[in-house]
């Protein structure tokens, strides 16, 4: 049976059409709620130690977390476009909204880097005390949401493994920076306290800042440099260009001539388009039978793929 | 970098390659023997990669296609002298099934049909 109509011009089928794995998806769109509602009440939570503590750390830790807010947001808007589908406008899909979207992420996690970069050199210029509830309140947050985070982060994982996605890669890469972040601020925090009087603690809280910078910095590098190059259509990586060779010399004596071999990747999905030369003695059912094999052979080497066999 | 030179036997055609053949090097290795097999194609092909160090993918896809115009055309291809680190990379791709390959001219030449 099929699904009602979300309206009249969406296709009740075009997310099967354009995700190999609707089932995949839709858990990728849960976890991405998840993390949107988790992220909104940790917003709410930092928010709440900011105003009620005088710590430039929970200052710090307020605008990273609103960063991260607005880029699981993003990634959330994005999978639900994915989800309701492409129409006739996008006969490839919408998956370059993943690398998009990650792109974004990317530019985010660089605009939080520099905030605490700021931030981490004003204190180190002028070192003061740390004081008031929201240090407390931050404490326990930074513990409730270190657990959750992880969690999150364990789940975008294997949903990446699992589904070949780059979003739910780059949300993995996202989690991770933000439980070690939540580490670093609550040992910064619980430092300052227990030391309270000793001079050099007042330079703990910029420290550590400075690193959770540079692990914000080496995260946002790699998923840019990921994103950039699937939207230029880089061919894909070489251990998959690899399966595509084994097959077509599994296949060996099936074809006459092999033309050419293209691939790109477009979100979670891989598109590779083969141009074959067959024999003038073969029948078109014969080269129908041998197109149809390497096609199918090759869609389940390579997870995600959509392949075409063009015949020269 | 990739060195390519040809030698010419009475009974085949000896290709060597020296160096990589990365994606940019593929393609100067591909119009080579495209020339060379628009000659007008010797019986016999032999490629030494005895000098061979590396090869990505862009080189295997060339020697697939290589494999398959000689084969249309009515020739003989062996390789010989492969480095392991390029053996290994035939291995892996299943190439070992489909092409011929000899530990040394020699043994290349006697698969051949040449000695």
């Amino acid at each position: 049976m099929r699904p009602p109509q979300r309206s009249s011009w969406v296709p009740p089928d075009t997310s099967m059409v354009h995700s190999p794995h609707p089932a995949g998806d839709s858990n990728r769109e849960s976890a991405t709620r998840t993390a949107l509602i988790a992220g909104a009440i940790d917003l709410t939570v930092t928010l709440g130690a900011l105003i009620a503590a005088n710590s430039a750390v929970i200052l710090a830790d307020f605008f990273k977390t609103l960063l991260e807010f607005i880029a699981v947001l993003l990634a959330w808007l994005a999978i639900r476009r994915i989800q309701r589908g492409a129409n006739h406008e996008f006969d490839y899909g919408v998956g370059k909204l993943e690398n998009l979207s990650s792109l974004a992420v990317a530019i985010l996690m660089v605009s939080c880097l520099f905030v605490i970069a700021i931030n981490a050199i004003r204190n180190l210029l002028h070192p003061s005390e740390i004081a008031g509830i929201g240090v407390w309140i931050s404490l326990v947050s930074q513990v409730l949401y270190g657990v959750i985070n992880m969690r999150l982060c364990l789940r975008s994982r294997r949903l990446a493994r699992e589904q070949n996605s780059p979003l739910m890669a780059s949300q993995a890469g996202l989690f991770y920076t933000k439980v070690f972040g939540n580490g670093f601020i609550l040992v910064s925090l619980a430092l300052s306290l227990l030391l309270h009087g000793v001079p050099w603690v007042h330079y703990v809280d910029p420290i550590a800042s400075l690193m959770i910078a540079g692990s914000i910095l080496l995260a946002a590098l790699g998923i840019f440099k990921a994103s950039t190059l699937d939207l230029l259509d880089r061919t894909l990586e070489e251990n998959t260009q690899i399966v595509i060779l084994r097959a077509l010399a599994h296949h060996f004596d099936c074809y006459e001539e092999l033309h050419e071999i293209r691939s790109r990747r477009s979100g979670s999905h891989v598109f590779v388009e083969i141009i074959l030369g067959f024999s003038a003695a073969q029948s078109a059912a014969e080269v129908q039978a041998a197109a149809r094999r390497l096609k199918a052979e090759l869609e389940h080497e390579i997870q995600g793929s959509r392949v075409t066999i063009g015949i020269a | 970098m990739l060195e390519i030179t040809s030698t010419d036997h009475p009974e085949y055609l000896q290709i060597s390659l020296r160096g990589e053949i990365t994606s940019a090097s593929a393609s100067q290795l591909e119009r080579t023997l495209a020339e060379l097999l628009a000659k007008g194609p010797p019986p016999r092909w032999l490629l030494d990669l005895g000098d061979l160090l590396f090869t990505s993918s862009a080189g295997l896809r060339v020697f697939l296609t290589f494999a398959k115009r000689t084969k249309t055309a009515g020739g003989r291809l062996a390789f010989c002298n492969v480095r392991p680190a390029v053996a290994e990379v035939f291995e892996v791709s299943g190439f070992t099934q489909i092409l011929t390959i000899a530990p040394d001219a020699a043994a290349a030449a006697v698969l051949l049909g040449a000695a």
